[in-house]
Parts: C-alpha cells; structure tokens; sequence
C-alpha cells in the first residue's frame, strides 16, 4: 500500500520534469524544479513517516540510538523495529542505490518486511530474510536472467528473546557488531542481497548469539564506512569503524549518536555524501 | 425406535450369524452369491416380527429358529411404556443405561413362537428373580421340614418319657409294697440279729424308693417341658405340614397340567390328521375334554401357585419367629409384589410393541392398474386389482378419496390436472432416465365415464391411469417391467412416508430393481436415501449399482462357510470383516473398485497412508525414500479429495487400518468433517484408524521451503511469496507431473536430503514424525 502511493507520487513528479524539460520553456525550469523538489521533500516526510517513531524504538529497545543521514531529500536506507510474540525485531537496512529509486525500494522493503512478519510465525530471522526475498522477487519480476535489473536490499536483522538472552540474527551483505568487555564481536553475514543474487539464491543462514547485560549492538548500512573524505579523499574503511565504536562504546546512547555523527561530518569534509548513512546502536538491558 | 442389529440361528441354510450390526444411516445391504442365505436373513426378519414360520425354513436337523433383534431408543420417552409395566427393578434402568434391549424370538416344535425380553444382564435380572423365589421355596421347604422332624422327635421322646415315669412308678409302689412287708417282718421279728437283716433291707429298699422317686421327678420335669414344647410348635408344625403338602401339590400340578398341555396337543394333531367324520366326532369330543382338562388343571394350578406362593413366605416369616399375624400380612403382601413382576416373555411381549413394525416389500403386490372404478373407490373393495396401488397413488397425490363425490366436473378436471404435475414432478426427481435423448416419463390420471361399450356401467365414473411420454401414452400394464417396479416401489414408499410422518418401519427389500437399468437402479438408492430418516432399509442385492462405494460400512456380505454351498451354513460379514468374505461375495463392490484390495500383497493391513491425491503420493514416495522411512508404510493415492471417503471405506470395510493425510486447504475443508462422521459410522473399525490434518500446510509441496522448491521442484529462479501450491495453481502448472518429476529425481539420487535446507528438514522431520507416531500407536491398538 505504502510502495504504490509512493510509486505514483514520485512517477507523477518524474514525468512532470520530463515533459517540462521537452516541452516547456527554459524560464520555467527553476519553478518546475521548486516544485519538484517541494514533492520530494514532501515524500521525504512520508518516508520519515514510514519509520517507527521515537516511541516506538524505546519501547522495543530501550536504550538506543540511530544515526539516519539520507544522502538526499529521500534515502534507499531504512531502520525498522517490532515487537512479535515477546521478541524484539530490529531491521536495519540498505536498499541499491539512493535518491529516489533507494527510497522506492525502501517502501517496497518496509511493506515487504510487515507483511512477512505479521503473516509468518516463525521467529528465526533467516526465515523471514528467505521469505522476504521471494517478496522482493516476485514485486520486481526478477528471474535471475542476466540482463534484468539486480535491486535488491542488503539489511541485517536481529530477534532478541530477552528471557532467554538470546539473540538471533541473519545478515543479507551486511554485518553485525556486539561489543563486550570492551571487544567487538564481529558477525559475518551471507554474502547475498534480499533480491536476486547473481548466482543462485541459498537460504540465509541463522546466528544464534548469547546476549549479556550492557552488551552494544551495532547494525549499519556501508554508508558510514564508504563515505570518502580525510585528508587523502579515502573512504573511511571498516577497522577505523570498528575502533571508533569501540572507543566511544561506553558513552551513552546519544553521546554516541553525536560523535559518529561529527566523525563522519569530518570525515567528509567539502566532499560529496556519496550514500546515505545509517547507524543503528542499542545496549542490552 | 431404530433396529440396531440381528442375531439368527437355525433358520434355513443359518445356524448361528452372530451378531450383526446394521448401519447406522438405516440404509443396510446384503451382498452375497444366490443360495448364499441373503434372502434367509430378510425372512427371518420377517418372521422375527410375523412370529410365523413354515417347515420350510427349519433346517434338516430339525433344530428350532431362534431370532434376535436389538432396537435403540432415540430417547428416554421412548421407553414410556415400560414404566410402572412390572418389570423387575433394574431392568428398565440397565436398559436405558445400555442404550438398547434385546427381543429374542424363540419358535417351538409346534412351530408356535414365544418372545423374550433378552440380553445377558437382562436375562440374568429375571433368572435372579426366579432363583430367589426357588431358593426361598426350597429353603422355606427344607426348613419346614426340619420342624416337623423335630416335633416328631419330641413327640417320641415325651412317649417314651411317659412310658419311663410309669415304669417306675410302678417299680416304686412294689417297693412300698416290699417295705410294708420287711416293716411286718421287723415287728414280729425278735431276734436281733435278723431285725438288723431287716433293717439294711428295709434301708435300702428306702434309698432306692428316693433315687427311683428323684429319676421320676426330672423325667417329669424333662416331660413336661417337652410338653410345652409340643403344645408350642404344634401350630408351626402344622403350618409346616400344609406348606410342604402345598409345594408338593403345586409340583404335582405342574406335572399334570404339562402333561395335560402334552395330551391336549396330541388330541389336537390327531384331529387335525382325521379324515373321517366319525374319527373327528370322536376327536372333536375328546378334545372338548382334553381342552377342559387343560383349563381346569390351569385354573387349579394357578390357584395353588398362589397359595403355595403365599404359604411359603408366610412360613419363612413364622420360621423367623415373627408373629403369625404380621408374618402373613408380609407374605402375602411379598408374594402380591413378586406376582406383580411380569416374566421375561410377558416383558418381550411389552416391548414387542414399542419396535417398529417390520415390512416386507412385495414386489408386484401393488401394481398400478389400468383403470379404477370410483365405486370401488368408495367401498374400500380392496380385492379389487391394483386397489393397494391406487390406495398408495391418492395418500402420494394428498388426495381424499371423498373429493370424488365432487359434482362440479370442472373442479375434478382441474385438481387432477394439478395433481397430475405435482405428482409427476415428484417421480421425475427419482426416476431420471429418460425416454430416448430428453423425453420424460409422465404419471397421469383422468375421469372418465363408461361408454356405451360398457352398457352395464355405462354413465359410471372411473379414473383411468396412463404413463406418457412425449410420443406415446400407455397403460401401466403396457409399459416395462423396469418402469412399473420402479412406480410400484415409489408409490408404496412414499405413501407409506406420507402416511406415517412421524412412524418409524424396518422395510425389507429383495433384489429391488432386478429389472432396472443401471440409472434406474442409482435411482432406487436415491430413493432409500430420501426415505431413510424414518424407514430402516435392508435390502439384498447383486448390483453393483444399488452399492455406494462411499459408504461400504452399509454393507453386511453374506456367503456359505465353504464350497459345499448345499450343506453349509451361511455366515455374514459385518463391513469391518469385508476382507474375510470371498471375492465372489464381493462382486458388487469389485465390480465397482477394481480387484479385491485384500488380495493385493503391495499393501499393509496396518501401515496404509491415504492421501489426497496421486501427486501427494509421488512426493510422500520420494520423500519417505529420501528419509529412510520404514519401507512397510504404503501410500495410497485417493482421486483426489472427495476419493478419500471412498477408500477410507473401502480400506475400512477389507479390514485394513490407515491414516488419512489431508492438507490444509479449501477443498479438504468438507472432507474433514464428512471423514469424521464416517469413522464414527465404521464405529467397530474406528479404532487403528487416524486422520492426520497437516494444519497451516495447504498441501505436500509447502513441506518443502519455498527455496527448494524452487530449486528441485518447479526449478526456477521466481519471487513466491505465497504458497508452493498456490504458486503451481496461479501459473497452471501441472502437479502431478511436477511431483512425479520429483519422486523420479529422488529415485534416481539427483535429490539428497543433504540438499534440503534446514527449513524443508525441520517440517520433513515434524510432519513425519507425527505421521509415525500416528501409525505406531494405531498398531499398538491392533
């Protein structure tokens, strides 16, 4: 429901710039460029809607933070959290490409993602990471042929049982971070997008991890890591990423949120946000 | 009141059917080969409610037909009548606890019959009764005896006693006689030497006088409380006396009356056997006298059975030293309350009436005829031809036969028009073959009036019949056999269904439809169907067509215990035991199914899979193959759902056990519950039997996760967010040659379990696991 309005709002404000630039004069370029980015701001806003509220991610994870910097107007990253049979279900997520296609293919992740997890009863993350696939698949007709579009969305997903100190979590490209006693624990994740994979697709695989108290969980998009910028213009790489999270683990949740925020701006410098970033931090209570 | 079930013996080619349930549905068919008894069964029944045999059904040993029946009571008020009725405490309850009684027919040597309320624990509450009541005689009787064994011997004892006393009474006064004497003899004696002589004499003569004096004296103590005694048990004795001597009579007037019984029947045969008038004067005379005999012997006997009855608890209340005044008012009023108890035949009797009247159908007995006279109408002629049919048509039409008086012809044409449609329109909804391509038969009556061709009736009203087709108007007797059975059968049922909306009868049906086609024959059983909520139907048959295979548990197979069909007995196979019965015997249902399942080795009588359809069956084969499942489970394919029913029936019925696999999904929905009430039918072969409902799994294909799916079944690289069978219904995929593909693969090795993912394994391994623990436990039942 979410990926259709969204569809035609955005197809409508593309096809507007089209037959502006072929038919219409160049004097009304600038107006029909205010009104084309005062649409996509306003689905910018309808995005923003589609994330869970503040509220929301307190409830389900209590202490936490996100670190959400679209590259534009509207992002193709996503975070997501639920709260399903006593379990805690937290997604985050980066759809192929940025701008609008990226966001399209959020919504299309997001309504996915809901369906899956209201429908399905399964609580293990891999499971859903499956069943979202075919969802993806089957919304974008991808066949695996070679000359179809590969979108897909690369996410990692976590289930805490919180009685049990259990956490699960299944990992499309996208790794996750636990810091404890002072050491991250890195988990790998399947080298595959929730799309069609170049080669066949094989089931995702399921981590079963034990969760201590004031252990910090770390999920991301690669927007942080890629960002190019310093003094050489080099992206700032995955090790200065994880001696970053280690080093500021122990601050509180914001305090976090603020100094990743200023690293990356740093970082970045005068260059170009080459993707959107999106950190999502949580410690377990 | 249904009839439950029926137990023959000695009827016929019968010596002992056991006892055999009828289906519960009130729809019952007996299959078998001719000879085989089927027709016997049907007979027995018959005569089991008619109490009437001929020589012809006793078997060559003459031993003597004895029928059982057990009828169920849909409620409590169905037993109404029963109540207050002098049955024996516990009877009516047991009954109502269990559900059901039992009547047993039981036929004597002058082919009279008598009816019992049976049943062990029913019988054995009478046969309690009874005993109690002998065992009181015979205790009442012996103790009577003793009494009177007792007073005799004090009786003799006090003779004696008497007889002692006067001995020594009279030894005492010779004494005193001897003691006058020496007391002479001491005074004119002086010599002292022989007065101290006299003296010791005269001593002991004394002492002896006071010994003999003191034995005098306690044997009169001893007589006179014998004499107390005697004066004391004198009443007793002779109540004892008159209870012995009236127990005594009573045997010896049952031994009369039986023998006059024996006499009276002797008389009577003779005369049925005389040919002269003479020899029948006489015979008619002697059995005047004999009948007399008999009556006054009846009449004497039941006098003393009263008295004797009386006498006896009386006695036992005396014996209990209770006073004779409350002694006889509490025997008299014991033996009122166990005369009041009615006996087990009188019980038969009272229940016989509560059953529903059994019928058996005749065939031609009530053939529509030609044409009816009002007249006859009118007068009830019932001899008339065709009188029961035309009877049969007015109660099927709602007609009485009192609108013919109707004057106004214009009305009379009218209703009959009206009548003729509905009536029609109702037959054609059971008679549905067709004259040709599309021409239906069409029932019709008319009033006519006899022409001048009758001059006799002329002027008179009469209802003609006609049986009409698009091109041809007939005469019932013009039309075919088939046709006019068929009509016959309908008119008699309906009737009798109009008739009696809320009587409920047992019909029984020979051969019905031997002369119908195959349609025609579907259409009778269409007809029971209809019927059947207040007919039990029991029919015998050979057709394959008058068989639902979807309800084989109707089915009781009757067939001879081996190939010497002449001399051996006929048995009956209940629908659990249908794997028992020959081949032959099962004609009808292997004319309908194929080859006698029970003959084919391939399958398990235990560890049978149904499933739903040939596709599951591939994936269960390549599956169980890839799991190591225990190569002694047998999947069976149904044609798809609605086919389940049939081989849950079929299976059921030849003895087999099985578990039924249904998915979840839309078409099943209907057959869960209609699979549920056909277990509950097959009530004997229920248990070993399961149902296993894959919840949430709309079919075999989503055992498998969507991935290996697609990766080994459809193998295709395709977004399916929905099931795996929905996605082959959505795209029309063929199903089974998919599953088939897959069975082949596993076969071949192309599939391993190795290339599963832990999805696929965890519902592979939950759903057979719970498909073994299903078969394991329906084993351990058997």
């Amino acid at each position: 429901m979410y990926f259709s309005a969204f569809n035609s709002f955005t197809m409508r404000a593309l096809a507007g710039l089209e037959k502006t630039v072929i038919r219409e004069s160049p004097t009304c370029i600038n107006t029909r460029n205010r009104e084309i980015i005062k649409s996509l701001r306003y689905a910018g806003m309808i995005q923003k809607a589609l994330l869970p509220s503040d509220n929301v991610m307190k409830r389900v994870l209590g202490d936490y933070f996100t670190l959400f910097m679209p590259k534009d107007v509207v992002s193709g990253d996503f975070y997501w959290v639920a709260s399903k049979n006593g379990h805690s279900v937290i997604v985050a997520a980066d759809c192929t490409g940025h701008g609008v296609p990226g966001a399209l293919m959020s919504i299309l992740g997001i309504s996915c993602l809901k369906e899956v997890i209201v429908s399905d009863c399964t609580n293990r993350p891999n499971r859903i990471l499956n069943q979202l696939r075919e969802k993806v698949m089957e919304a974008l007709s991808q066949t695996g042929d070679f000359d179809e579009a590969k979108d897909g969305i690369d996410l990692s997903m976590c289930i805490i049982n919180h009685d049990r100190s259990e956490l699960q979590y299944s990992g499309a490209n996208n790794p996750l971070y636990i810091i404890r006693d002072g050491e991250l624990l890195e988990t790998k994740p399947d080298k595959m997008p929730v799309g069609v994979n170049a080669i066949d697709e094989e089931p995702f695989s399921n981590h079963l991890i034990r969760i201590r108290k004031n252990d910090k969980v770390y999920m991301f998009s690669d927007g942080f890591p890629d960002q190019f910028g310093g003094p050489r213009g080099k992206k700032f790489k995955y090790r200065p990423f994880k001696n970053l999270l280690l080093d500021i683990h122990l601050k509180n949740m914001q305090d976090q949120r603020e100094i990743l925020r200023e690293t990356v701006t740093d970082w970045m410098g005068d260059n170009e946000q080459i993707d959107d970033i999106l950190v999502l931090g949580f410690a377990i209570t | 009141m249904r009839f439950t079930g029926f137990k023959i013996k000695n009827f016929r080619s019968i010596v002992d059917t056991g006892w055999n349930t009828l289906s519960a549905d009130n729809i019952t068919a007996l299959i078998g080969q001719n000879e085989s008894g089927k027709t016997s069964v049907l007979e027995a029944l018959h005569c089991f409610y008619q109490g009437k045999i001929s020589e012809d059904v006793l078997r060559s040993d003459l031993s003597l037909p004895e029928v059982s029946c057990s009828f169920s009571p849909e409620d409590d008020h169905q037993l109404e009548f029963a109540e207050n009725c002098g049955l024996p405490g516990g009877v009516l309850d047991q009954i109502k606890k269990d559900g059901e009684f039992i009547l047993e027919r039981k036929w004597f040597p002058d082919l009279s019959s008598r009816i019992y309320l049976a049943g062990d624990k029913i019988v054995s509450v009478f046969e309690a009764l009874e005993e109690d009541n002998r065992m009181l005689t015979m205790k009442t009787v012996s103790g009577a005896e003793k009494i009177i064994k007792q007073y005799i011997e004090k009786t003799n004892e006090a003779r004696l006693l008497e007889e002692n006393i006067e001995s020594l009474n009279k030894e005492v006064r010779a004494i005193n006689s001897s003691l006058a004497s020496l007391d002479k003899q001491l005074k004119r004696s002086g010599k002292s030497g022989e007065r101290e002589i006299i003296k010791r004499k005269l001593e002991d003569a004394e002492n002896n006088t006071s010994m003999i004096s003191a034995k005098i004296k306690e044997s009169e103590n001893r007589l006179y409380e014998l004499q107390l005694s005697i004066a004391g048990e004198s009443f007793l004795k002779e109540k004892a006396e008159s209870c012995i001597d009236l127990c005594n009579n009573l045997s010896k007037a049952e031994t009369d009356l039986e023998d006059a019984g024996k006499h009276l029947k002797s008389v009577e045969e003779n005369l049925s056997l005389s040919r002269q008038r003479k020899d029948k004067r006489t015979g008619e005379a002697k059995l005047y006298e004999a009948r007399n005999r008999y009556i006054s012997l009846s009449h004497s006997h039941d006098i003393l059975k009263d008295k004797a009855g009386v006498h006896v608890r009386v006695f036992s209340k005396l014996m209990d030293n209770i006073e004779i005044q409350e002694a006889e008012k509490e025997g008299e009023a014991e033996y009122k309350q166990y005369n009041s108890i009615i006996t087990r035949e009188a019980a038969g009797a009272l229940f016989f009436k509560g059953i529903p009247p059994f019928e058996f159908f005749e065939d031609f007995s009530s053939l529509l005829p030609n044409k009816m006279d009002l007249e006859d109408i009118f007068d009830n002629n019932s001899r008339v031809e065709g009188y029961k049919a035309f009877r049969n048509f007015l109660i099927v039409a709602g007609l009485d036969p009192e609108f013919f008086r109707q004057t106004n012809n214009r009305i009379l044409k009218q209703k009959i028009e009206n009548l003729n449609n509905e009536v029609t329109v109702d037959f054609q909804e059971y008679w549905r073959q067709n004259v040709g391509r599309t021409n239906k038969i069409r029932i019709h009556f008319e009033l006519e009036h006899y022409d001048i061709t009758h001059p006799e009736n002329r002027g008179r009203p009469y209802l003609e019949f006609w049986i009409k087709d698009q091109h041809e108007r007939l005469y019932p007797n013009q039309r075919s056999r088939g046709v006019r059975w068929f009509l016959s059968f309908y008119l008699e049922l309906k009737a009798f269904a109009r008739e009696n909306i809320n009587k409920q009868r047992v019909l029984l049906i020979d051969e019905p439809g031997l002369s119908l086609h195959a349609r025609a024959q579907e259409d009778v059983l269409k007809v029971f169907e209809d019927l059947k909520g207040k007919i039990q139907i029991i029919y015998t048959t050979h057709s394959p067509h008058l068989v639902d295979t979807g309800k084989l548990y109707r089915l009781l197979a009757v067939q001879r215990s081996n190939d010497n069909r002449e001399q051996s007995e006929t048995i009956i196979f209940d629908a659990s035991h249908l794997h028992s019965a020959t081949s032959d015997t099962l004609s009808p249902v292997c004319a309908l199914l194929g080859s006698g399942l029970t003959r084919q080795e391939a399958l398990d009588r235990k560890k049978n899979v149904i499933v739903e359809d040939v596709s599951t069956f591939y994936y269960f084969s390549g599956l169980a193959k890839l799991l190591k499942l225990p190569s002694d489970i047998s999947f069976i394919p149904a044609n798809g759902p609605a086919g389940v029913t049939t081989l849950v029936s079929l299976l059921t019925g030849w003895g087999f056990r099985y578990t039924v696999v249904l998915f979840d999904n839309m078409a099943n929905d209907v057959i869960i519950t209609e699979l549920q009430s056909y277990l509950q039918n097959f009530e004997k072969a229920g248990p070993g039997s399961r149902l296993l409902f894959a919840e949430s799994i709309p079919g075999a294909e989503d055992l498998l996760s969507t991935l290996d799916f697609k990766k080994h079944i459809i193998k295709k690289r395709v977004g399916i967010s929905g099931s795996n069978t929905g996605y082959i219904t959505d795209n029309n995929i063929s199903r089974p040659l998919l599953a088939a593909s897959f069975a082949q693969s596993t076969a071949s090795g192309n599939i391993t379990v190795d290339d599963f993912d832990e999805e696929t394994l965890d519902n592979l391994n939950r759903f057979f696991t719970s498909l073994q623990e299903m078969i394991r436990t329906s084993d351990e039942i058997l």
